[in-house]
């Protein structure tokens, strides 16, 4: 059936508004602070064949979590029927990127007749395993990582299997959180099986469906014609995690990439990256979709939507068992650094190919996320988990913004006043880092330093960093920017330590800043006076990384002369 | 009583004036440009084109509000005072922080917002406050004042004070208060604990930078205006607040903060006026211009009331309406892009050149374009000269669209009209969705240029059941200043757990109120309220232990235990959120006090009904293409000042208005209401 254009236009935007609703009610009605104000969860709508129509997610690290769900469902499930919803949150089993993910999909029936599948997926707080929240970097096998979920029937038919409530309610430290949420989900689930009735009702099922098909192949149309712009060939980059951290290995775990731009499709191959590590830090293979997919979308089209027909032109090879596309039973729980950089690798391997978009420093890239556990003034347990924003990488004719979220994550963070009112802990400072940023025409943005004190006990902390030995690389010229760095009054440690805190230690934590774009010698003089007036960038780094001499304020044009064509006959 | 009010809409391209004579319910308007160079040449000028054409003096007009975008603009455009921030030392970087995310996930090119503040003009002062409001460390006095001497030098116009935990413990703020008038005199002060003293240090300090910010702007326009119109003999001005309530102008100049959405507010409170006039409370307005659109949810007479608000992605915690805007309006550009499809928007032709039809050099084809070839925008109207180019809009979307996509020219335009109304229905759903709220018991409100064009399609797509379209449609805003009351809010952090006998009683709840009942009274005497006018209403944030955001719930008469209150919560929390955690400790974080200093509505002379056939309203006919029925249909074009009470118009069927023009749809019909309200019932699809 062929459909006209104006109708085809119509019926996408109200499914992909559908996969809205369904983020918009999933929030709503959440729980807990990781859906309703992280909002870290998405939404998805597939095909009955499991391909991808229109999704919405709030959390790019979400993009390809769920790729594959439904042809894990459809054979763990044999009989599928109308109202039933179905849980996973397997990383092997295509549910999820780790454990605390956990997706909830319902299949959707329009006359009997199966069509597709509702889904959405929503970060738990807690789903059991060896410590609090479920993820660390400490772990050493999946079975660390509390409940893992295959596919299993939550709601039988309309009606939720109480057994399998109380089965989730007694793995997780916090199960009016996770039953509240899973409750959220199945909802927002209900939500997007109504609408999708009725617009199915309005048009009719042909119509539907045959403006599906039509705007997946728009998608792949669109896709193609952006890929083709890119320059044809093979770019290859390799980065590094500074170690595993955690198990003794402390030797740098390689991240490469060879991407190969032919006509309009794009070839990813990890081959080289390093085998999987017994810690939490390795990637599954939907989580290293989603650092692919996200570095397309951002590369190509920042407002393309992500469905079967965008995927269609790219092909993802990892070998298996490596730290990117990891087996069991490896663990995963802690997979952000890593999928962080994935997309710095990426960037790094495409910038030369496309000089006015990829082309940024490499971000801080980090999960930077830092984990103070113990007993508050009541005497009652509080965890206190933060991930840290830092420095973004200069870009093509704009500097790296300054202590931000960058790639796959953009959560809030936590306001200081909120922190010591609900754990007994103080912070004592938190603002930039100076003269992190690499130097570039376009500078780097500057790391964050925020430092914590506990008040009259004994935390527990767990840190979950990267970038200390390997830090954001520039481009063009542009200078690396300032690594990751954590200290305990004042002494240095390491960046994936567990320990102890006395009351009133003061554990800092500064997240790097981001790789210059370009040569800092071509950064307009104005911009660096702005930077040490703004007390970014110090008078020194301005003279030796800049070539800029400053005298009361002013530059020094004559000084300035001299210091930038010195370095030309260097 | 007042005899005579006057509302004044200054717009950035128009200044709107309404006058009401209340003893009679007489309406007398007028349209004017605005004078952006110097607003109050414009409200000058108006005033006078209006009263020079009636019987009483301007000095007889003893009530003038008006609605202004003054502070919004100088802080969109960034065009505020020199401002410093002191803060707590080693937290200056928190106002250029944020929360540290990025307001798009998606495009590598995104920017931070502009920080009002610069680095080198946020100073730390030394001194320390704990959570519970202790004092780890002492205010250094000698170090503050060193600080002032070096914001002397800087030539600064305004300071903001924000320190950590200043809304437990103000007096380190109160202390530099007195300092910076000390070292700094006639600076503008603003003080957190003073501002908006509630916890969350970044919302809070943004909202008292933005008050420094844009004092001495919001001042210097004001006592403009004051000066301009005491010449013509109007006194005792009073400003639209963005919480829809009016305070007289030497109340407000403190916090410019309250008046960023006083122009989008008249639109919502002329909605609330005419829709309890035709008993509807559960309303949705759309306000479509040229560039944008406005959207506000009103639920039982009560607009949403957000304190979450963000201006341009700063965060303002003043109490304000919860109006979201999309970037379409008439002027949003159709195209075909590059896999040829239909888009529409997000880029406008704006008012300069403006749609392909105004002929003022504009080549891309607009939603307005597509009205006009299809009819439904008349090429000259009732109220104005054939002043529109067919040939122009039709060559346009001729070439550029239907041509391209192998279709015909009326489909082009309307797949237009159709793919922007499904860009509006999307957002509409979400903003329902977002509060809980089904459509089916909302009326849609159109107003604005292009509003009533779209509406009721837009309400057949969304189920909504009825449209309303209210009088005054070139004037709206203006008039519907004059339909609210004066209105101040209060509001105190007080953190206690309820709901358990060892936790804060009722009683210490109603006592925790006392000093905002205090300000509450002084407020009442300084802007001279009535005892019979006054109405105090108090109401708790509450939330979870542990949750990170609150829900507004009233303090009524009848409550009069803590199980009272906590239940309320439970309830509320249900709706908004779909589920309530009865059994969980609650706590209430902040308590809230809006005074009212209520004024008589309005009265409206009510029209005589005169039987139902509207045939003698119609003034012509013209050809109208509507997509279900894919041709051109002959329609009557109803002249709406002919109009008259209990009047049915069946549809489909085109009313002029001198600024707007109503759709009426296959299928639907049309009614007049004594007030000359339109309600159009919307066929169920």
């Amino acid at each position: 059936m062929t459909i006209d254009f104006i109708t085809k236009e119509l019926l996408r935007t109200l499914i992909t508004s559908v996969s809205d609703e369904m983020g918009v009610v999933l929030v709503r009605t959440a729980y807990s602070a990781n859906i309703k104000e992280r909002k870290d969860c998405s939404t998805q709508i597939f095909d009955e064949e499991g391909r991808i129509i229109a999704q919405g997610a709030h959390i790019p690290m979400h993009l390809g979590s769920m790729f594959g769900i439904v042809t894990s469902i459809r054979s763990h499930i044999k009989d599928i029927r109308e109202g039933d919803v179905y849980i996973s949150n397997d990383p092997f089993g295509s549910a999820s990127s780790h454990t605390n993910d956990i997706c909830v999909i319902a299949p959707f029936f329009y006359h009997r007749k199966l069509l597709g599948f509702v889904a959405n997926t929503g970060h738990h707080a807690d789903v059991g395993g060896m410590v609090p929240g479920s993820t660390s970097s400490a772990d050493s096998s999946i079975y660390q990582e509390g409940l893992r979920l295959p596919p299993i029937r939550i709601v039988n038919a309309g009606r939720i299997d109480d057994t399998i409530l109380s089965l989730l309610q007694y793995n997780t430290r916090d199960p009016q959180m996770l039953i509240g949420d899973m409750k959220a989900q199945i909802g927002a689930c209900e939500l997007g099986k109504q609408r999708l009735t009725e617009i199915i009702e309005r048009n009719g099922e042909d119509v539907v469906l045959a403006a599906i098909e039509a705007t997946l192949d728009d998608s792949e149309c669109e896709t193609r014609l952006a890929i083709a712009r890119i320059h044809d060939g093979e770019y290859t980059f390799c980065d590094y995690l500074d170690c595993d951290g955690i198990r003794g290995v402390e030797e740098p775990l390689p991240i490469k990439v060879k991407v190969t731009v032919k006509d309009d499709e794009l070839f990813f191959d990890f081959t080289g990256s390093s085998p999987q590590v017994n810690a939490g830090i390795n990637l599954v293979k939907s989580g290293l979709l989603s650092a692919v997919w996200y570095t397309i979308k951002t590369l190509t089209k920042p407002d393309i939507r992500i469905n079967d027909g965008f995927i269609r032109p790219i092909t993802v090879y990892a070998p298996e068992g490596s730290i990117v596309n990891a087996t069991l039973p490896a663990p995963v729980g802690d997979r952000g650094n890593t999928a962080q950089r994935v997309v710095d690798v990426i960037l790094g391997a495409l910038y030369k190919a496309l000089p006015r978009k990829a082309a940024a420093g490499a971000s801080h890239s980090t999960m930077a996320s830092i984990c103070l556990g113990g007993l508050n003034r009541q005497m009652e347990p509080y965890i206190y988990v933060e991930t840290n924003g830092g420095g973004m990488g200069g870009r093509y004719g704009k500097d790296g913004i300054d202590g931000i979220q960058v790639h796959l994550t953009n959560t809030s963070n936590l306001p200081i006043e909120v922190l010591e009112h609900e754990y007994p802990l103080r912070v004592k400072r938190y603002g930039l880092r100076p003269d992190t940023g690499g130097a570039g025409e376009y500078r780097g943005g500057l790391g964050i330093e925020r430092c914590i004190v506990p008040l009259g006990h004994n935390p527990e902390f767990a840190l979950s960093l990267d970038r200390h030995d390997y830090t954001p690389w520039g481009v063009f010229g542009g200078a690396p920017g300032c690594g990751m760095r954590v200290t305990v009054n004042g002494e240095e440690i390491g960046i994936r330590s567990l320990g102890v805190l006395n009351p009133g230690d003061e554990i800092c934590l500064c997240t790097p800043g981001g790789g210059g774009y370009g040569d800092p010698y071509q950064r307009n003089p104005a911009r660096v006076l702005v930077d040490i007036t703004e007390g970014k960038v110090s008078q020194a780094s301005a003279e030796h990384d800049y070539g800029i001499a400053i005298s009361d304020g002013h530059i020094n044009i004559e000084e300035t002369k001299r210091l930038r064509s010195r370095r030309g006959q260097r | 009583m007042s005899e005579l009010r006057l509302g004044i809409d200054i717009g950035g391209t128009f200044t709107d004036i309404v006058l009401i004579n209340e003893s009679e319910g007489t309406v007398f308007t007028k349209k004017v440009l605005s004078t952006p160079n110097d607003l109050s040449e414009g409200v000058v000028r108006g005033i006078e084109n209006l009263v020079n054409t009636l019987p009483f003096p301007t000095g007889s007009i003893d009530f003038f509000v008006h609605g202004s975008t003054v502070a919004l603009n100088a802080l969109l455009e960034r065009k505020g005072c020199k401002t410093a921030l002191l803060t707590t030392k080693g937290f200056e970087d928190v106002l250029e922080l944020g929360r540290q995310i990025r307001t798009d996930m998606f495009d590598p090119f995104v920017e931070r917002s502009q920080v009002l503040v610069p680095r080198h003009l946020r100073k730390g002062i030394q001194e320390r406050v704990s959570a519970y409001g202790e004092v780890i460390e002492p205010l250094n006095l000698r170090q503050a004042t060193q600080t002032l001497r070096e914001l002397q030098e800087e030539g600064i116009e305004a300071v903001a004070v924000c320190f950590l935990h200043s809304y437990m413990m103000s007096r380190h703020e109160q202390i530099i208060k007195g300092l910076i008038q000390e070292h700094l005199p006639g600076v503008f002060t603003a003080i957190s604990a003073e501002v908006c003293p509630e916890f969350r240090e970044y919302e809070r300090m943004s909202t008292t930078v933005i008050t420094a910010y844009l004092g001495p702007i919001l001042q210097q326009a004001l006592d403009h205006l004051r000066m301009r119109v005491g010449k013509i003999g109007l006194h005792d001005l009073k400003i639209m607040q963005s919480n829809i309530g009016i305070s007289p102008l030497k109340m407000i100049e403190k916090e410019p903060g309250k008046t960023l959405f006083s122009g989008p507010c008249g639109g919502v409170a002329g909605s609330i006026y005419f829709g309890e006039i035709a008993s509807y409370s559960n309303l949705i307005t759309f306000d479509m211009g040229g560039t944008s659109t406005d959207i506000c949810l009103i639920n039982d007479g009560e607009p949403t009331i957000t304190t979450g608000g963000e201006i341009g992605h700063l965060p303002v915690k003043y109490p304000m309406v919860d109006i979201v805007t999309i970037g379409a309006g008439g002027g949003s550009i159709a195209s075909v892009n590059e896999i040829g499809n239909l888009d529409v928007g997000p880029r406008s032709a704006g008012s300069v050149p403006g749609p392909v039809c105004y002929g003022h050099g504009g080549v891309e084809p607009t939603i307005t374009d597509a009205h006009l070839v299809l009819g439904r925008l008349g090429r000259e109207s009732i109220f104005r000269d054939a002043g529109l180019d067919l040939e122009k809009a039709s060559r346009a979307i001729e070439e550029r669209l239907a041509a391209p996509l192998h279709i015909k020219l009326e489909e082009a335009a309307a797949g237009i009209i159709r793919i922007a109304n499904s860009n509006m229905e999307r957002a509409i759903r979400l903003v329902s969705i977002e509060k809980g709220y089904d459509l089916r018991d909302f009326t849609l409100v159109a107003f604005g240029g292009a509003g009533p064009m779209h509406a009721a399609e837009l309400a057949m797509d969304l189920g909504i059941p009825r449209v309303l379209i209210p009088p005054f449609a070139g004037v709206y805003s203006a008039l519907g200043l004059l339909t609210v009351d004066l209105k101040i809010d209060f509001t105190k952090f007080f953190k206690v757990m309820i709901g358990d006998p060892s936790h804060a009683s009722f009683n210490e709840i109603l006592d925790g109120f006392a000093d905002l009942m205090a300000r509450a009274e002084a407020w009442f005497y300084e802007v001279q309220v009535p005892p019979e006018s006054r109405c105090i209403r108090r109401s708790l944030d509450m939330r979870y232990r542990h949750q990170n955001y609150e829900i507004i719930v009233p303090i009524q008469d009848s409550d009069q235990t803590v199980a009272q209150l906590v239940n309320k919560f439970h309830h509320r929390h249900k709706i908004r959120y779909g589920h309530a955690m009865v059994g969980e400790p609650v706590e209430i974080v902040n308590l809230r006090l809006e005074a009212i200093g209520q004024l008589p509505r309005p009265q409206l002379k009510e029209l005589s009904v005169s039987g139902g056939d509207a045939s003698k309203a119609i003034r012509t006919q013209r050809e109208i293409w509507f997509s279900g029925a894919g041709a051109f249909t002959e329609c009557p074009v109803y002249d709406w000042n002919l109009l008259f009470p209990a009047a049915e118009l069946p549809g489909p069927a085109i009313i002029e208005q001198p600024k707007a023009t109503i759709v009426i749809p296959p299928s639907n019909n049309a009614q007049v209401d004594q007030f000359n309200n339109l309600l159009i019932t919307v066929k169920e699809q």
